[in-house]
């Protein structure tokens, strides 16, 4: 495979990360534009685990998760009785706060003649796991999307359980759903918790991906592109934000003569899309009524 | 016992500098305009402890930090230059101006990859000339990084 074929699909495979923890967010009704602090943690954690500490990535990955999925949900107890765009502000404020927390946290140690952890601004460099392992980018692309396969089986294994159907009724109607006896609180706290553990592991693969990371790559651009690839995609599906993210970079990537436009294009794409397709391309009502016509072929 | 102490510190400090300096990588990059606006020639010094790394296999890519894995830049090879050992040229073309960071995928003689910050279009068309950063590998010091 071509290697910016393969660099490119990795890149997608990473954000498609992204963009689900900003879908399970959308689940339960609330919009987040802080997905990128759990996503930076991830990576920050995947990068101290296995370059500073010198363990098997596996140990960071599942370290980035977690320091992902308990940041997600201490901020989703703090913004307990927030909701709509308060919330979404909240979260913004806090991935804000992370990225110029880390400009100034410095714990750098010389290892093998390297300065290795985060430097400010500088970033965190020398992650070199994928060198000292000479994984090529075709065996990392290999590598990401599989853990990006085994997430969505996870996630369409969720689809029909009592936990997503009683998430999606606390997003559609949390009053209803208290009186159909839901706790909406408590299904937020999961959904968030769920949500930050999926950004941290994706984090930690860009880590691992990138060998150096550094505050400025988690900024709000960030979380506003997983925040729209969902959007975009739809939350009929968990396919839909990875619909979201083969438009943007899969679609637009492809006709590089618009390339100079395409921060345009792809603002123009989402506006359009809010005014005809406003649940997006793979909807729930779409989703639901393919299921319905799929159901009485099978009969 | 005093001064032996002193002795060992001082050969383990400089067994210790010995190490930086083996595995200090450095590119040091001049841009120009080339033809449009965000068309830029460059030129790159690779160097490893100061000497200059001939016949690398060199590649350049770049992405935005603000904006990581929505810009992808198809990857150039980078020529040598064939009178300056250790200084590779060439062209790439970025999508918008603002902060990007060039990537130097280096293949051979060694495994490597280096990033240097780069400012696109600051409004000089005609020449515009990069501001000579330096990075060292082993702690991505940059002159106008952030």
């Amino acid at each position: 495979m071509d290697l910016y074929l393969a660099s490119v699909l990795t890149n997608m495979t990473l954000i498609a990360f992204l963009a689900l923890s900003a879908y399970l967010v959308l689940v339960v009704g609330e919009v987040s534009f802080g997905q990128q602090a759990f996503f930076c943690i991830g990576a920050y954690l995947t990068a101290s685990v296995t370059a500073l500490a010198g363990a098997h990535i596996v140990w960071g990955l599942l370290a980035g998760m977690l320091a992902g999925a308990v940041c997600a949900l201490l901020l989703g107890f703090l913004t307990i009785r927030l909701s709509g765009l308060y919330f979404a502000i909240s979260t913004l404020c806090f991935a804000e706060l992370l990225r110029f927390s880390l400009l100034h946290i410095r714990f750098t140690q010389l290892i093998d003649g390297r300065e290795i952890g985060p430097d400010g601004p500088e970033g965190f460099s020398n992650i070199r796991w994928i060198f000292e392992h000479n994984y090529a980018v075709t065996d990392f692309l290999l590598l990401a999307a599989t853990c990006l396969l085994i997430l969505l089986v996870l996630l369409f294994g969720l689809q029909r359980s009592h936990l997503m159907l009683a998430a999606r009724m606390v997003g559609n109607d949390p009053v209803l759903a208290q009186s159909q006896g839901f706790n909406p609180h408590r299904y937020r706290l999961v959904f968030i918790a769920l949500s930050g553990a999926v950004a941290g592991f994706g984090g930690g693969l860009f880590a691992l991906f990138n060998t150096h990371i550094e505050p400025a790559m988690f900024g709000v651009m960030l979380g506003v592109h997983g925040l729209a690839y969902s959007i975009i995609g739809g939350l009929g599906t968990p396919l839909g934000p990875l619909l979201g993210v083969m438009l943007d970079i899969g679609l637009l990537e492809s006709i590089r003569q618009l390339a100079a436009y395409r921060m345009i294009l792809f603002g123009g794409l989402v506006a359009l899309l809010l005014v005809f397709r406003p649940e997006g391309i793979a909807s729930p009502r779409l989703v639901a009524r393919l299921r319905r016509r799929w159901g009485r072929r099978r009969v | 016992m005093k001064n032996a102490m002193n002795y060992a510190m001082g050969i383990a400090l400089t067994f210790t500098a010995g190490v930086i300096q083996a595995d200090m990588i450095t590119t040091k990059t001049t841009c120009i305009a080339h033809a449009q606006e965000l068309n830029y020639m460059c030129k790159v010094n690779l160097s490893r402890h100061s000497h200059p790394v001939t016949d690398a296999i060199l590649s350049v890519s770049a992405d935005m930090p603000s904006m990581p894995m929505a810009h992808n830049i198809k990857p150039v090879m980078a020529m040598p230059v064939a009178d300056t050992a250790g200084q590779y040229m060439f062209v790439i073309e970025l999508e918008m101006t603002g902060q990007w960071r060039l990537i130097y995928n280096i293949a051979s003689p060694f495994v490597d990859r280096l990033y240097e910050p780069f400012m696109a279009g600051s409004g000089d068309t005609v020449a515009h000339t990069h501001a000579t950063t330096t990075m060292d590998h082993s702690d991505m010091q940059s002159t106008d990084h952030n």
